[in-house]
């Protein structure tokens, strides 16, 4: 190629352009809220159906291969949940009951929910980011949809992650698990506080860490956690997960508990997205 | 043009797999990372200036859609390319094992690179990182090293062939 010979008797000049080119991109796009550009729009037209129909493909394959090998265990795992489903009609039976009494009490305190009003949108995971120090993932909705970047993401029932990188037809979104995730959390049993991250160190054991509770606090394994009100992100009461066990830090004056998180987040298929900012009014 | 055409394909291909096809196969929570090989085998067959643009462009895919910052898996990519089509342009190309070895020798210096970029500032524990991510992940994507050779080496060689044709017609 004439191109390629021209850049071939040109090589300095080419290593140095090439370097130069990507260390300006680098500098101009590494404010992390930078919008789409003409680049991500136009690849992402092309890839998100492609990668929305592989990854259908992919989990029907698995489904079916799984089926075929595992028999024995999915016996075992239809036997436990049968006896959860026993279990878990029981335990609706007697929340329903506790939710009218719950709605009694809150119209006598006159108390509402803050964010019940709060409008989610479901969309599905098709890509994981092949970075492996990080745990993101994509999925099929975008700007177009009306999603924006700090949008809690949700499933299995609690935070999932926070929407991240917003283009036309998909977003990246940072898991739970993911260094870049944090928010700020409340243990409700105790009112004790602090800001759940994601920790590569814990990453791969499915494990965040809470940071920044005090010497004094009474949490303790087995707490649920929720987002806070002082979060400026996510809505207050969302269901985080539980903690798994407390820590001293080396200073002595503050503790840091490990949270296991209520998302699945290695098994992602559907997720909610809470399609409204806080603090947009 | 058609070698443009195919292997722009064969990148985003390789990028929509990665994401989709690939944490299934995962191995102690880690991935192969093909793109590399890709870049690698690109570069030893086509020598370090189309080894750097194909780097480069393969780089600029998982940026613009998997990253957040643009440019750094392009750099990545673009030197990666550079660096191993310069030296191994002349070395026989039929023999897989070369390409094994540089392959276990970029993943090791890639993946820490991102480590770096990524980690290192804010939670430096490097033989954690070692043993977690980037030991096991140099493994995992050299194994995947003979496979994607064959593969590049083989659509390479017919694309020579039929640009061979085309110049003596």
């Amino acid at each position: 190629m004439d191109f390629v010979s021209f850049l071939g008797r040109h090589k300095r000049v080419f290593l140095l352009s090439g370097i130069g080119i990507c260390i300006l991109a680098i500098v101009f796009t590494i404010n992390p809220n930078i919008g789409t550009n003409i680049f991500s729009s136009a690849l992402t037209y092309v890839v998100t159906p492609v990668q929305r129909g592989l990854n259908a493909s992919v989990s029907w394959v698995q489904g079916h291969f799984s089926a075929l090998t595992n028999n024995q265990r999915l016996i075992n795992e239809n036997r436990e949940l049968h006896a959860e489903l026993n279990r878990l009609q029981f335990e609706n039976f007697r929340l329903a009951l506790a939710a009218e009494e719950n709605e009694a009490l809150n119209t006598a305190l006159n108390m509402h929910t803050q964010y019940a009003h709060l409008s989610t949108m479901g969309a599905r995971v098709i890509g994981q980011d092949p970075n492996d120090f990080q745990r993101s993932f994509h999925i099929d909705r975008g700007a177009n949809d009306g999603l924006e970047v700090s949008m809690a993401v949700i499933a299995n029932g609690g935070l999932a992650g926070v929407t991240g990188y917003v283009s036309p037809t998909r977003t990246q979104f940072f898991s739970v698990l993911d260094r870049r995730f944090s928010a700020h959390v409340v243990a409700p049993r105790t009112g004790d506080l602090g800001i759940a991250t994601g920790h590569s160190a814990y990453m791969n054991e499915g494990l965040m860490r809470i940071n920044h509770i005090e010497a004094a606090a009474q949490i303790m394994p087995g707490d649920e956690i929720l987002t806070s009100s002082y979060s400026v992100i996510f809505p207050a009461g969302i269901l985080v997960g539980e903690v798994v066990s407390i820590h001293t830090n080396p200073d002595g004056l503050t503790r840091y508990a490990l949270l296991r998180p209520v998302a699945d987040v290695n098994n992602l298929e559907i997720v909610l997205v809470v399609n409204e900012v806080l603090g947009d009014d | 043009m058609i070698r443009v055409f195919i292997f722009a394909l064969v990148i985003l291909i390789n990028f929509i797999l990665q994401a989709t096809l690939f944490p299934h196969i995962a191995i102690m929570s880690v991935t192969p990372d093909t793109a590399m090989v890709f870049i690698v085998s690109y570069a030893i067959l086509r020598g370090e200036i189309e080894g750097a643009i194909f780097g480069f462009a393969s780089g600029l895919v998982q940026d613009v859609l998997g990253g957040v910052v643009i440019g750094f898996f392009a750099l990545l990519g673009f030197l990666t390319g550079y660096l191993c089509g310069k030296p191994f342009r002349d070395f026989f190309k039929d023999n897989f094992f070369l390409p094994f070895l540089i392959v276990i020798a970029a993943a090791f210096v890639y993946q820490f690179a991102i480590y770096v970029a990524t980690v290192m500032f804010s939670h430096a524990d490097f033989w954690f990182y070692f043993r977690t991510v980037i030991f096991p992940k140099t493994i995992y994507t050299a194994s995947m090293s003979v496979p994607v050779y064959v593969f590049v080496h083989l659509v390479n060689g017919r694309l020579e062939r039929f640009e061979g044709l085309r110049n003596e017609a």
